[in-house]
């Protein structure tokens, strides 16, 4: 199966010459959720930033659909088929929940993931009637749907989420990863940088474990679980 | 009792809020408060007024049907290329000046910036053209007068154009979706740069609206008085005041705090003396933050 993202060597960080991103390689394959997971501080979330162009690129390589996207602008890489969805202040909370929508689309073109953007938040019914209001009075749950929803109107190859179940209830986190499963199931590739480990390697099909910014273990899920290194790695081991 | 002091105060707001709703705008989508913004309104007078002479000599037209009138077709067409001059200057110093210092995230440098190009701007308009003021045209307009209510019909004019173009610019910002990319970038834009927004062309957009208001505020003010080098600075206190007390990023807001600061003025000249025009319109800026601190329309979270 040819991979949607391709990441390879990736060396990154907030400062140049002070990299968090450490060589990290991995890559996922059409319809696939992976998973990155890892201690405080491992640079799970930098590595997300780095792929969706919020930071710049030391050394490495990310491909998306074959195509290096290494040195494209953030709005390049949106229009190439990303999406990425912050952990917080992912909505716009002047602006309605239309509108907030509508911005997901390539302005003057059609909006070709509309229809699964609307089914995704329809999937939640207490938010009903939310179209015209601001999206400053939504719960976190009924936000990060709301961001799920605006990613995909742009009907987008790949998701990138920094911890979208962040203080969710238990059931907006079921909900919300049932739902990005069944996006998966649809052909989406998506990654996922989250702390909930457990419920989060329950939907992944790839796991990537990392510690001081590079890949210590690999693998899919049930596998990972059943490797003592996992646990010593969560207690500051290396893995080796 | 005569309410000279309201038909004043409505028209000399209404100038207010032109170049209150162009500082409003820069303040809501790029978050600092750009001092610079009165050098803006003299240079579109400045460049209207060449572009007056110019188009003068070539289209030598008068607005006869209208008595009193002193505004000339090619002032208006002055107007219109001189808005959109300021607009594009907007950008150029943008270009020279805030876009570095944005990239660095430091608004308040910004600010500071917006002071030095400020100083800098005056110091070039009194350099080329004097200090010496300035007027679109030699004649008087004369005003009409209902049973001891005066309104020049050039004031009418101005107040009437300025109306009409904030009108259709709320109207745009609102509906249009580059009205709501420049609410989203205001608010986040990192986030906006997330869902593929061009925020620099955002940005772009926001100083030629915000320019051309200014320019435009220039034009209605050189044919309300005069036109000199320091027409804007003598405006930016007004403006600020009437974008502050209408709620920073709302232009209706502007537009009110623009009459109210109008009003005020014109009511404490008329009642106390011209002493206190300033001081009356701050006062009651003072007293409306007190109450309101996000000024009469401003809401925390939602903009212009």
């Amino acid at each position: 199966m040819s991979a949607v993202l391709q990441v390879e060597h990736l060396v990154a960080g907030y400062e140049r010459g002070a990299p968090i991103v450490r060589g990290t390689s991995f890559s996922v394959a059409a319809g696939q959720i992976l998973t990155l997971i890892g201690p405080n501080g491992a640079g799970k979330s930098t590595c997300l930033k780095a792929v969706a162009g919020l930071l710049s690129c030391e050394s490495g390589d990310v491909r998306l659909g074959g195509e290096s996207i290494t040195d494209w602008p953030v709005h390049r890489r949106v229009r190439g088929g990303l999406a990425f969805v912050p952990q917080t202040d992912n909505v716009f909370a002047s602006l309605s929940l239309d509108e907030n929508l509508d911005l997901g689309a390539p302005a003057g073109a059609a909006a070709p993931g509309m229809g699964r953007a609307r089914a995704l938040l329809a999937s939640e019914p207490s938010l009903k009637g939310h179209g015209p209001m601001p999206a400053l009075g939504l719960s976190g749950g009924q936000r990060q749907l709301l961001a799920v929803a605006r990613a995909l109107v742009s009907s987008p190859r790949l998701l990138l989420l920094d911890e979208p179940t962040a203080g969710l209830s238990p059931r907006a986190v079921s909900h919300l990863l049932a739902q990005l499963r069944q996006l998966a199931n649809e052909g989406l590739s998506l990654v996922l940088v989250e702390q909930n480990v457990r419920a989060a390697m329950a939907v992944s099909d790839e796991v990537v474990v990392l510690v001081q910014g590079a890949c210590a273990l690999t693998g899919p899920p049930a596998q990972l679980a059943a490797d003592p290194r996992l646990a010593s790695l969560y207690l500051g081991g290396t893995g080796r | 009792m005569t309410l000279q002091w309201l038909v004043d105060g409505i028209v000399d707001g209404t100038l207010i809020a032109l170049g209150a709703a162009g500082a409003t705008l820069t303040y809501a989508t790029l978050r600092f408060g750009n001092f610079a913004h009165g050098e803006l309104v003299s240079a579109g007078g400045y460049l209207a007024l060449i572009l007056a002479a110019l188009v003068g000599t070539a289209l030598p037209l008068s607005l006869t049907t209208v008595e009193g009138l002193t505004a000339t077709p090619a002032l208006l067409l002055a107007l219109v290329i001189g808005a959109a001059l300021t607009g594009a200057l907007a950008v150029a110093i943008d270009r020279l000046v805030f876009r570095t210092l944005r990239q660095r995230g430091s608004t308040i440098a910004m600010s500071m910036a917006s002071f030095g190009v400020s100083m800098a701007l005056r110091a070039l308009i009194e350099s080329t053209f004097s200090a010496r003021p300035r007027y679109y045209s030699e004649e008087l307009s004369i005003a009409w007068n209902w049973d001891g209510l005066h309104l020049a019909p050039d004031r009418a004019l101005v107040a009437v154009l300025a109306l009409q173009l904030l009108a259709v610019v709320h109207v745009w910002l609102k509906r249009s979706r580059l009205g709501r990319e420049m609410r989203a970038v205001g608010e986040n834009p990192l986030l906006a740069a997330v869902v593929g927004l061009d925020v620099t062309r955002v940005y772009r957009v926001t100083w030629i609206l915000s320019g051309m208001l200014a320019g435009t505020a220039g034009v209605g003010l050189g044919l309300l008085s005069q036109v000199r080098p320091s027409m804007g600075a003598d405006l930016l206190l007004p403006m600020f005041a009437a974008a502050i007390l209408g709620g920073l990023g709302s232009l209706p807001g502007a537009v009110i705090g623009g009459w109210l600061i109008g009003c005020a003025e014109a009511l404490a000249v008329d009642k106390l003396g011209a002493q206190w025009r300033s001081g009356v319109a701050f006062a009651l800026l003072v007293l409306v933050l007190l109450l309101k601190p996000n000024g009469l329309f401003g809401r925390s979270g939602e903009r212009l």
